[in-house]
């Protein structure tokens, strides 16, 4: 069978660059595959892309070597406009690729450049939205939909084209749970409906397994693995060097016939409880939930019968009352739209309570001026671009010390301490330009800026979107010494890991309401609000219940963290 | 006026505005205003919903500034006196003098009713003219891809730079930088700030969005390209067209004689 992607002994340097990107490339891909491109951020996935859709080389400068055939053109002879017909590619930022005022001209744009005439072009552009199940969105605009809904356009109007080679990059990352979700059953639609040659790459390891039957992992430029997703888990070392997230519930594979499909939770659970029906676990009995620390102290935070409606007209929030108390690691979870971001932006002043009240340390809040707030809640953005905006580590660092006027000695002294927490000294001597940072580091250099103010209550919004398992794991590692030097956390995320493992309390807000504070574990075992909440718990967790709901794993203990725990241990 | 060609209405706007500045006589720049105003009538400008009302209270304030400032700083010779006095500032050194003549009244007013008919001439651009007909409009007439496409971009970039400045000003507040008790070069200062980091966001988000268009194979020349919102330039285009060649031909006429439309008419009919 002739391959329809080929690659050669092909090598790659952007011209800015000093390092090959990629590295002797040797790849075959044949119709009809759906591969999973997996592996750390920087690993030249991206890149990779780029190569069989032909904007390296015909559109990007640079060194090469080799070659890639692509539906038999070699990429460095072919013509972009036919490549790029034939080759469809989804970035991971749907905002950018919105390029037209509506979703019909978004679609239409690609297809006038085939030639179509105006009844096909209608035509394609209503089974595109069909295939997204966005029939009747033809007139909206981008300022009309979410991110999923812009991200499924950006699907609409490359499938409308008919291409025989579909790549997406990243495609859910900047998406919440919903819009994940949706994307991810359109893949389905898709791979059970068209002989599309499919290649995904995504972080999410659990996906990857669920999609793809073949799974290449990049590390550094050069493939590191090429094969059934089966054989990249038979050895976790493997998946654990490179840096890809091994979901846990693979852990239990020691418990498990060789016989078991791994790769199926659902086939794992089953083995699972078939394997465990004759185990006694003596030690669980003594295990304890560990209850929501009492509140002797006075509340850092507290929002008081707090409503806020948007000059348009939206109600963002209603009614809420809500205590955050110190040393708390907090997660405001809920749907898109739920009130999340405008309810924390009322934390340290960026929107003014015009029904209610907020005490800042029993204080109203609109009694302290920006620059005290900035020394007692420190506000971390989801985009560490949007906080940047000087031009080395130092200047980024100490710009609000200088701002408001500490002696040099302090910004000095100041300064070596947050460097030294949070690791950076070592790229302030590497990089010239905070601008040249990876994305992680970036990240990172933002919260160091927030830091050097010493505030003791820390709000990050959504701090796992679009990073890799390795920077999640260190950023959230961060937090966790900062909780441990009693800082007081509170993070808007959906990242369902993040939720379960690290954070200690959660509120979930719906609809502009507030549904319920209460401690992670509880929230762990109750399905409802996990649902208000769009929350999808971990895999791993999933099992566990099962088993307890089955009678293997003791009921009375309604963490299931600590029975996962106990049961890892068991396992090994 | 939905069926009037986005092309025909951009020169409506852009020809008439300049009409608006040959005109000499403050008569015929009345009868400019009034047919500006059917415009606006007939395009259903919601000059009174609230987010109309704000804009027009703003200018009209800013015109009779303009209006007044003209009429007490201008000293231009008349036919008649309306208003003469001397204010002392600095003795010796400043004396105002307040001359208001016939022709310091009539030259005020023009300028008040030429920045009028200008704004109305707006109102009726952004209300009767969406950016996308302008797209398509202009692409219909043969105007090249590329452009169009420019145009479609600078729109779609206007709206994440709008989006993207409230974020980056929020930001720097949690750094505590203060945004309304500064100084003014303090305040110049911090939006430079921000707009080092927009220029940076703007670069990214510019080469994103070329990646997403030459991903898509669009090249910006091509033979076989088909227009699916094709609008058609009609008779009534033509025509006004042609009407507003003969207005703007007429106007510099009078520019040149120093005369006025209404005036003949009123001379030709006794």
């Amino acid at each position: 069978m002739v391959p329809i992607i080929e690659f050669n002994d092909f090598s790659w340097m952007y011209k800015a660059s000093t390092s090959l990107v990629l590295k002797s490339i040797n790849l075959k891909i044949h119709r009809g595959e759906f591969i999973g491109l997996m592996g750390p951020t920087g690993a030249g996935k991206s890149t990779l892309c780029r190569c069989i859709n032909g904007l390296i080389p015909l559109r990007t400068k640079g060194w090469i070597r080799g070659t890639v055939h692509v539906l038999g053109m070699n990429t460095r002879t072919a013509k972009m406009s036919e490549l790029g017909s034939r080759v469809g590619l989804i970035f991971q930022d749907p905002e950018t690729q919105f390029i037209m005022m509506t979703v019909e001209d978004e679609i239409a744009l690609g297809l006038e450049t085939l030639g179509l005439d105006r009844n096909e072009i209608r035509q394609r552009i209503e089974w595109a939205l069909h295939i997204v199940d966005m029939d009747g969105f033809e007139n909206k605009t981008p300022e009309d939909l979410s991110g999923g809904e812009k991200q499924r356009v950006a699907i609409a109007s490359i499938l409308a084209m008919r291409p025989e080679i579909l790549i997406l990059d990243e495609p859910t990352s900047d998406l919440d749970p919903q819009g994940k979700n949706k994307i991810f059953q359109i893949l389905e639609k898709i791979r059970n409906q068209f002989d599309l040659t499919i290649i995904l790459v995504s972080h999410e390891t659990e996906k990857i397994l669920h999609f793809c039957n073949r799974i290449i992992v990049l590390q550094k430029g050069e493939i590191q693995f090429d094969g059934h997703p089966s054989k990249l888990f038979q050895d976790l070392a493997l998946p654990r060097k490179i840096g890809i997230a091994v979901p846990t519930y693979l852990s239990f594979r020691s418990f498990l016939p060789e016989s078991t499909n791994l790769l199926d939770p659902i086939v794992t659970c089953q083995d699972l409880i078939k394997n465990l029906r004759n185990v006694t676990f003596p030690f669980f009995e003594k295990e304890k939930m560990v209850p929501l620390a009492p509140k002797h102290q006075e509340p850092v935070i507290e929002v008081i019968d707090l409503s806020y409606t948007y000059p348009n007209g939206t109600q963002a929030l209603k009614d809420i009352n809500l205590q955050i108390y110190p040393g708390e690691f907090l997660a405001i979870i809920g749907k898109n739209g739920s009130g999340k971001t405008t309810l924390v932006k009322h934390f340290n002043g960026l929107l003014k309570a015009k029904t209610g009240k907020i005490l800042l340390y029993q204080t109203p809040i609109d009694q302290f001026s920006i620059s005290e707030i900035s020394q007692k809640v420190g506000f971390c953005f989801q985009n560490p671009d949007h906080q940047l905006f000087k031009n080395t580590i130092r200047d980024e660092i100490e710009f609000g010390l200088k701002n408001l006027k500490f002696p040099q000695e302090e910004i000095t002294l100041r300064y070596n301490e947050i460097t030294d927490l949070l690791n950076l000294k070592q790229f302030e001597k590497t990089s010239e330009s905070s601008l040249f940072l990876s994305k992680g580091i970036r990240q990172r250099l933002a919260l160091a800026s927030i830091l050097v103010l010493k505030p003791k209550i820390l709000i990050i919004d959504e701090p796992t979107t679009g990073q890799d398992f390795q920077m999640i794991e260190e950023f959230m590692k961060i937090l966790q010494k900062l909780h441990s030097q009693n800082h007081t956390i509170i993070i808007i995320t959906h990242d369902p890991r993040v939720i379960s493992y690290y954070s200690k309390s959660i509120v979930i807000l719906d609809n502009g309401k507030l549904i319920k504070k209460l401690p992670t574990s509880a929230f762990l075992c109750d399905t409802k609000l996990q649902q208000i909440a769009a929350f999808t718990l971990p895999t791993e967790l999933k099992i566990i219940q099962t088993l307890q709901k089955k009678g293997l794993l003791p009921s009375s203990i309604n963490d299931p963290k600590i029975l996962l725990d106990a049961l890892n241990r068991l396992l090994h | 006026m939905t069926k009037i060609h986005p092309f025909t209405k951009l020169n409506l706007v852009f020809w008439l505005s300049i009409i608006a500045f040959i005109l000499p006589n403050i008569y015929d720049l009345l009868i400019l205003l009034i047919f500006d105003i059917i415009l606006i009538i007939l395009s259903r400008v919601p000059l009174f919903s609230k987010g109309f009302r704000k804009f027009v209270i703003i200018f009209l304030l800013a015109n009779i500034s303009i209006f007044i400032a003209w009429l007490l700083f201008s000293t231009r010779p008349g036919n008649v006196i309306l208003f003469e006095t001397s204010i002392t500032i600095i003795p010796d050194k400043w004396i105002w003098h307040i001359l208001i003549t016939d022709q310091t009244l009539f030259y005020a007013l023009s300028i008040s009713l030429r920045t009028i008919i200008m704004f109305f001439l707006m109102l009726f651009f952004f209300a009767a003219i969406s950016d996308r007909d302008l797209i398509h409009g202009l692409r219909s007439i043969k105007v090249p891809f590329a452009i169009c496409l420019m145009m479609s971009l600078t729109f779609r970039g206007l709206s994440i730079f709008t989006q993207e400045y409230s974020i980056v000003r929020d930001a720097m507040k949690t750094r505590g930088v203060e945004f309304d008790k500064v100084s003014i070069i303090k305040k110049i200062k911090n939006f430079i700030s921000i707009f080092i980091t927009l220029i940076v966001l703007m670069f990214k988000r510019t080469e994103e969005m070329e990646a997403s268009i030459e991903a898509r194979g669009i090249p910006f020349r091509s033979k076989r390209r088909t227009i699916y919102h094709y609008y058609p330039f009609r008779k009534i285009d033509y025509t006004i067209l042609c009407v507003l060649f003969l207005f703007l031909s007429f106007s510099i006429y009078l520019r040149i004689i120093n005369g006025s439309f209404i005036l003949m008419i009123i001379h030709l009919f006794g």
